[in-house]
C-alpha cells in the first residue's frame, strides 16, 4: 500500500537571541491509509513541532528554518507540503488535513457561535451555502456525540464543558472529510473519565471516515490502546519506530525501555517508588552530533559520544536509532 | 442582560450623585462664591448690593441648606442663573453643547480612523517600518500638550502660511486646526491599545485554530483577530471621550470655539459659579451615558459577559 503522507528528513530550527535552537532533526516517518501513528515523547521533544511544520502552521520568518519533504499523496497527485505555495497549503489544511489541540478551550474562539465556527470550513473548502452549512453542522454534531445538536450550534464555547468543547474541535476538524487527523495532545487537558470517551470517538470516527491519524501524546498508557505504529521522540530526533505490539514487546532502544519501565504497573506493590529516567533531556541549542541519549543512558560507550547512530531496521518494520539495538532486541526475543 | 444593565443604570446614577457632591463642595472649598464674584472690581461695591445679591442667590442660608437645595435643583437640571448674564445656566450650557459635541466626536472619529488600522498593521508586521512610524507617532501624541499644539498650529497653519482660519466655526476650513490637535492627543492611547491587544490576541490559541482551518487571510484577521482585539478597545473609546471633553476646553479656548469649553473657561475667569457647576455635571453626564453605552456594546461584542452576575 502506498503511503498518504511520507516525512523524510523533516529538520526545523529556530534562531532565538540565546542562539539557534534544533527542535526537529532529520525526522522521517510514513503514514499509511487508516493507520494511526502515535507520536511520543516527553514536552519539548519537538511533537508539536513536527506535526505543525507539516501545514506551515510555524510563521515561514527569517529566522525560522525548515528542511526536507513531507510529500503528501490525495490520490490525484504527489505534493511535499513543504514546498507548497500559502494558497496551496491553506487548501490542505481544515480540507485535507485536520487538526485537534490541547487545550479546547482557549482554541476556539470565545466570542463565535459554536455553529459558526464549524461552519466556517465548510463553507471554505466545500463551497456550500450557509443552510447547506447548517445542516451539515447540525449531522456533525451528531456524529461527535453531543446531544440537542440542532439548538446547540448557537451556544458559545464558555456554555459547554472541557470535553464538549474538543468534541466541538473534532468536528471542526473532521468536517470537511479530511484523510489526515493530527490530534496533539487532545486529552491532555480533560480529566480521566472524559479523555477515555475523546479516545473512543476519535478511534471510531477514524474507523468510519477511513481517517489516518496522527496521535501526539506523551502518555504510553493511552497509546498501547489505539495505535497502530509509534515512533518515538527524544530532543528533536525520532529514535524508535515500530507497530505498537512490537514496540512494547521489544523496545530496542534504551529510551524506550526507560519510558516503558516507568509506566506505574497496578500490580506493583505501593510502597515501591516509580521507576524513572536519571537526568534530564539535553539542551537543544546544539544540533546533535552524537547519539542524543548517551548522557542519560546506562548502556552508552565511547562511539555513542562521538557518533549519532542512525534508524537501523531490525525486522518486522521495526526500526531503532542505537548502536547496539539488535542486541537489546534479542535479550527479549 | 436586563440585569446587568439594570445594575449599570444604578451604578450610573450613584456616580451622578457623587459627582453632583463633588462639584459642589469643591467649588465651596475654593472660597465664598459671593467673595469671589465681587472680588478685584475696580470700583468700591457698597455693602448692601453684596448682602442683597447674597440673599438673592440663597448664599446667605447655612451650608447643608445651601446643599440640598443646589442638589434638589440640579436633579432637574437647574443650577441657577448665570451671574454675569442673569440667564439660566443650564440654557445657556445647552445652547453650547452641540458645537462642543461636533468638535469631540470629529475628533474621534479621526483619531479612530487612523489609530486602529495603524494600530493592527504596527502589530502585524510589528518591528518593521509601521510599527516604528505608529511608535514614534503614539509617542509624540503622549507627550504633547494639547494646548500647546494648538498653539503652535496657529502660528504655522494660520500665522506664517495663511492657509487655514485660526479662529471660528463657519466652515470646513475652521475644523481643520482644532480636530487635528484634539485627534493627535487621543490617538497615542488608541494606536498603543489597538497594537498591543491585537498582539495578544495574535498568540491566542484560537487564532492557530483558524489558521488550521484553511481560512483565508482576510476572515482570519477581521472575524478572529479584530473582534477579539476590539474588546478592550470599545472601554477605552469611550473613555478617550472624557480625556476629548477636557481636551476641548483648551481647543475652544485657542481657537475660539463657540462650545462648552469656552463657555466654562470664560465662566472660571469671571467666577461665574452656576455656570461651572452646570458644565461640570453635564460633562459627567455625557462622560457617564457614553461609558454606559459602551459597556451595552460590550455586551454584544462579548457573549461571556452576557450571563456575568
Amino acid at each position: 500500500m502506498e503511503p498518504l503522507l511520507t516525512v523524510k528528513d523533516l529538520s526545523v530550527s529556530f534562531n532565538t537571541t540565546d542562539g539557534t535552537v534544533y527542535a526537529v532533526n532529520n525526522i522521517s516517518f510514513d503514514l499509511y491509509p487508516g493507520e494511526t501513528l502515535a507520536l511520543v515523547g516527553e514536552s519539548g521533544c519537538g511533537k508539536s513541532v513536527t506535526t505543525m511544520s507539516l501545514l506551515g502552521l510555524i510563521p515561514k520568518i527569517s529566522g525560522n528554518n525548515m528542511s526536507g519533504t513531507a510529500v503528501f499523496n490525495d490520490g490525484v497527485s504527489k505534493k511535499d507540503l513543504l514546498k507548497m505555495s500559502e494558497e496551496g497549503i491553506r487548501k490542505v489544511r481544515g480540507g485535507q488535513i485536520g487538526f485537534v489541540f490541547q487545550d479546547p478551550l482557549n482554541s476556539l474562539n470565545p466570542v463565535m457561535t459554536i455553529g459558526q465556527q464549524i461552519a466556517e470550513p465548510l463553507m471554505e473548502h466545500l463551497k456550500i451555502d450557509k443552510n447547506e452549512a447548517e445542516r451539515r453542522t447540525i449531522e456533525l454534531l451528531e456524529r461527535v456525540h453531543i446531544p440537542d445538536a440542532a439548538d446547540r450550534i448557537r451556544i458559545y464555547p464558555h456554555e459547554l464543558s472541557g470535553g464538549m468543547r474538543q468534541r466541538v474541535m473534532i468536528a471542526i476538524a473532521i468536517s470537511c472529510s479530511p484523510k489526515i487527523l493530527i490530534a496533539d495532545e487532545p486529552t491532555t487537558a480533560l480529566d480521566v473519565t472524559i479523555q477515555a470517551q475523546i479516545v473512543d470517538l476519535i478511534e471510531n470516527l477514524s474507523k468510519e471516515l477511513n481517517l489516518s491519524v496522527i496521535w501526539i501524546t506523551h502518555d504510553l498508557s493511552v497509546v498501547a490502546g489505539l495505535a497502530d505504529r509509534v515512533l518515538v521522540m527524544y530532543a528533536g530526533t525520532g529514535i524508535e519506530i515500530a507497530q505498537v505490539d512490537e514496540l512494547y514487546d521489544y523496545p530496542s532502544h534504551p529510551y524506550t525501555r526507560g519510558l516503558l519501565g516507568a509506566l506505574p504497573n497496578p500490580d506493583m506493590e505501593s510502597s515501591k517508588r516509580l521507576i524513572s529516567i536519571p537526568g534530564s533531556p539535553p539542551d537543544i541549542y546544539t544540533a546533535p552530533y552524537s547519539c542524543v541519549f548517551a548522557s542519560r543512558c546506562k548502556f552508552a560507550f565511547d562511539l555513542c559520544h562521538k557518533e549519532l547512530p542512525k534508524l537501523v531496521e531490525l525486522g518486522n518494520n521495526h526500526q531503532a536509532a542505537c548502536f547496539i539495538a539488535e542486541q537489546l532486541r534479542s535479550e527479549y526475543v | 442582560m436586563n440585569r446587568y444593565l439594570f445594575n449599570r443604570i444604578i451604578q450610573s446614577i450613584l456616580v451622578l450623585l457623587g459627582v453632583m457632591c463633588l462639584v459642589f463642595f469643591l467649588l465651596r472649598i475654593v472660597g465664598d462664591p459671593v467673595q469671589m464674584w465681587f472680588s478685584g472690581r475696580t470700583r468700591e461695591i457698597d455693602p448692601e448690593t453684596i448682602a442683597e445679591f447674597r440673599r438673592s442667590m440663597g448664599f446667605d442660608l447655612p451650608l447643608p441648606v445651601q446643599f440640598i437645595n443646589f442638589m434638589r435643583k440640579a436633579i432637574v437640571g437647574d443650577f441657577g442663573n448665570s451671574f454675569r448674564y442673569k440667564l439660566p445656566a443650564s440654557m445657556m450650557i445647552i445652547e453650547r453643547i452641540p458645537a462642543t459635541l461636533k468638535l469631540t466626536s470629529i475628533s474621534l472619529l479621526v483619531a479612530l480612523i487612523v489609530s486602529i488600522p495603524l494600530g493592527v498593521m504596527a502589530a502585524v508586521k510589528s518591528g518593521g517600518i509601521i510599527d516604528d512610524i505608529a511608535r514614534t507617532l503614539a509617542l509624540i501624541s503622549q507627550a504633547t500638550p494639547t494646548y500647546w499644539l494648538g498653539l503652535v498650529l496657529i502660528s504655522i497653519f494660520a500665522v506664517k502660511l495663511r492657509w487655514l482660519p485660526s479662529s471660528g466655526s463657519e466652515n470646513w476650513k475652521h475644523y481643520i486646526l482644532p480636530v487635528a490637535c484634539l485627534a493627535l492627543s487621543s490617538m497615542g492611547g488608541l494606536i498603543r491599545l489597538t497594537r498591543s491587544s491585537v498582539l495578544e490576541v495574535l498568540q491566542e490559541d484560537y487564532v492557530r485554530t483558524a489558521v488550521s482551518k484553511g481560512l483565508r487571510k482576510n476572515v482570519i484577521y477581521y472575524r478572529h483577530i479584530l473582534v477579539n482585539a476590539a474588546l478592550p478597545l470599545v472601554t477605552v473609546i469611550g473613555m478617550s471621550l472624557g480625556g476629548l471633553l477636557g481636551g476641548a476646553l483648551y481647543i475652544e479656548t485657542i481657537f475660539a470655539w463657540p462650545g462648552m469649553g469656552r463657555l466654562v473657561s470664560d465662566a472660571v475667569g469671571l467666577r461665574d459659579f452656576p455656570i461651572i457647576q452646570g458644565v461640570a455635571f453635564l460633562t459627567c453626564l455625557i462622560v457617564v451615558c457614553v461609558n454606559l453605552l459602551t459597556d451595552v456594546i460590550y455586551t454584544f461584542i462579548d457573549p461571556r459577559i452576557r450571563y456575568g452576575d
